[in-house]
């Protein structure tokens, strides 16, 4: 059965739109990623533009994280005081991330900088996450759980405005938080994705937050930041296709819904190895695509 | 009176001497006559592509080509290189002067329907559109470039050439009848574009005649596009919306179903 989307203006098969908004929502609720660095791909390969791939993408996963975060809260998973502080952070690194597209634009090799930014942060993150997991998994213990009681850098402990988050179980300088997230929404600019599969590794290395709260507390922020990319794109590119969106969201919010689910069954230790195998797949196809030769030197700059 | 009747008389012959050639041009097929059904392809919420029939008329012994062409626009590219061992986008293309949309069908091998000359002169094939075609910058590759974007549009299917597609029927007196049973595709977009067959003989192109095709967006799919064109701080206010209601709706109903099958054990 097919439909015509009308800001993409190409018809495809309806179930396959669903399917693949089921498969990537499942993954969104259970690691509390977005998602955007798999479907947006997964959309431009089955015809989508990808200008509208990219702005409709958005646009799902602000369903899929509604749903998401809300099945994380009434679970105990998003710590609101932190997730606030991030989602201010994000924002700012998201706003300095894009200045520095423009100048990376200018010079004329920012396509370069950004795919070996890509492997770079997806291997580094990737690797340490599946490494530490599987010394982890094998020792039998349970990284999952709060981590307040370590000792943390004594410089850390010593920044200004200490602040406790009762939900995450940590203490940190509100300038911590936001430091990170700042430098995750840098990268996450330059990368053009929502930065979950970033941030995610981020709180609960650097931020010792539990694994399930930073994936609510993730999908808390994404909800938001996704709302705002959501609203611009409209505005400026005209390129969300809400149809396309709406079927994509039926898949991804019931996905999104079983993932959180199936994650609450899983470890902490197990979620991350299998994050840190998802990510470092990605990383080995992107680095793969770059040594390839392309099928044609060309591709569309603007849609189609 | 004799003269009045002998001006009539001169007056006819004139008349019918003058109608002659342009009767056994209608039997040869002048123009081919040329309907495109439907005319008009309506992309409604559930389009899926369209089945069209092109049917006409032409001479006997006469060999048909049809060719549907896609307005030209300037198209937009990134195209890529190698920079070391990775091949990355190192620079911007325009590529202007050439159908969006290049779908040519035949009653017969081309090669042996037209000259190298006829096919240029009316752009009938890959080389004819490569020689039209404008890229910019002059400086890079041309040739490459060219080739790339044929290969790019062959790959999308929007540029085909089929042989044998075109079916003749038995002369009749109004000419041959000729049909193309032509499988729209769901991927074209919305556009006017043109039907053109060309009767051909002797290597040359006797005749050609054009009609419209007509693919637009209706209904449902039509308003949202205008929508999301004529007032986009409302269509970007209602994206966002929906988006929410949808995901805190399913979050809702989830919960409920999970509490329900909990309650059932």
């Amino acid at each position: 059965m097919t439909i015509f989307l009308p800001v993409a203006g190409v018809s495809i098969d309806l179930f396959l739109l669903v399917g693949v908004g089921a498969l990537v929502g499942f993954l969104s609720g259970l690691f509390g990623v977005g998602g955007g660095f798999l479907l947006t791909p997964i959309l431009m390969m089955v015809g989508i533009p990808p200008t509208v791939a990219a702005a409709s993408d958005s646009c799902q996963i602000v369903g899929a994280s509604a749903s998401g975060a809300a099945a994380h809260f009434r679970l105990g998973n998003v710590d609101l005081k932190l997730g606030s502080i991030l989602l201010v952070g994000g924002l700012v690194g998201a706003a300095i991330g894009v200045q520095i597209i423009k100048i990376l634009r200018s010079l004329g090799n920012a396509d370069f900088v950004i795919v070996v930014t890509y492997i770079v942060v997806l291997g580094s993150i990737g690797s340490y996450m599946f490494v530490e997991s599987l010394q982890s998994l094998r020792r039998g213990t349970m990284t999952g759980k709060p981590h307040s009681s370590a000792k943390r850098g004594s410089l850390l402990a010593k920044l200004p405005l200490q602040m406790s988050f009762p939900r995450s179980g940590v203490q940190h300088s509100v300038f911590v938080p936001f430091l990170l997230c700042t430098l995750v929404g840098i990268l996450a600019a330059i990368m053009g994705v929502g930065g979950g599969f970033i941030m995610v590794p981020m709180m609960v290395y650097l931020l010792r937050m539990p694994m399930h709260v930073a994936v609510g507390t993730d999908l808390f922020q994404i909800l938001f930041t996704c709302a705002g990319v959501t609203f611009m794109q409209a505005v400026t590119n005209h390129t969300v296709d809400i149809v396309l969106a709406i079927l994509l969201m039926v898949g991804s919010t019931i996905g999104a819904q079983i993932g959180a689910r199936a994650g609450k069954r899983l470890r902490g230790d197990q979620l991350k190895i299998l994050l840190a195998s998802i990510v470092l797949l990605v990383m080995v196809k992107m680095a793969v695509g770059l040594v390839l030769t392309p099928s044609s030197l060309l591709s569309y700059a603007k849609g189609h | 009176m004799r003269r009045r009747t002998w001006i009539l008389m001169v007056a006819g012959l004139l008349i019918s001497s003058a109608m002659v050639p342009l009767a056994v041009a209608s039997v040869q097929g002048g123009s081919p006559g040329l309907s495109v059904t439907p005319a008009v392809v309506d992309m409604g919420a559930l389009y899926g592509g369209a089945s069209l029939k092109v049917e006409g008329t032409v001479a006997p012994g006469a060999q048909v080509l049809v060719v549907v062409r896609g307005p030209e626009a300037a198209e937009a590219f990134n195209k890529k290189g190698r920079f070391g061992p990775v091949w990355v986008n190192v620079g911007h293309v325009s590529i202007s002067g050439v159908p969006s949309l290049f779908l040519r069908y035949s009653s017969g091998p081309v090669k042996d329907m037209l000259t190298r000359e006829s096919l240029s002169q009316d752009q009938l094939d890959d080389a004819a559109i490569k020689a039209q075609m404008l890229v910019e910058p002059k400086a890079m590759d041309q040739e490459t470039i060219r080739d790339n974007y044929l290969s790019l549009k062959s790959q999308q299917g929007f540029y085909k050439e089929v042989e044998g597609a075109v079916k003749l029927g038995t002369p009749g007196p109004g000419g041959v009848p000729f049909v193309l049973d032509l499988p729209w595709s769901r991927k074209a977009p919305p556009a006017l574009y043109d039907v053109t067959a060309y009767e051909c003989r002797d290597g040359l192109v006797a005749t050609k005649t054009t009609a419209r095709l007509e693919v637009r967006e209706t209904g449902l799919p039509e308003k949202i596009a205008a929508l999301a064109k004529n007032r986009v701080y409302l269509y970007g206010m209602l994206c966002v919306l929906i988006a929410m209601v949808a995901g805190f709706g399913i979050d809702f109903i989830m919960a409920r179903f999970g509490k329900r099958n909990l309650a059932g054990h």
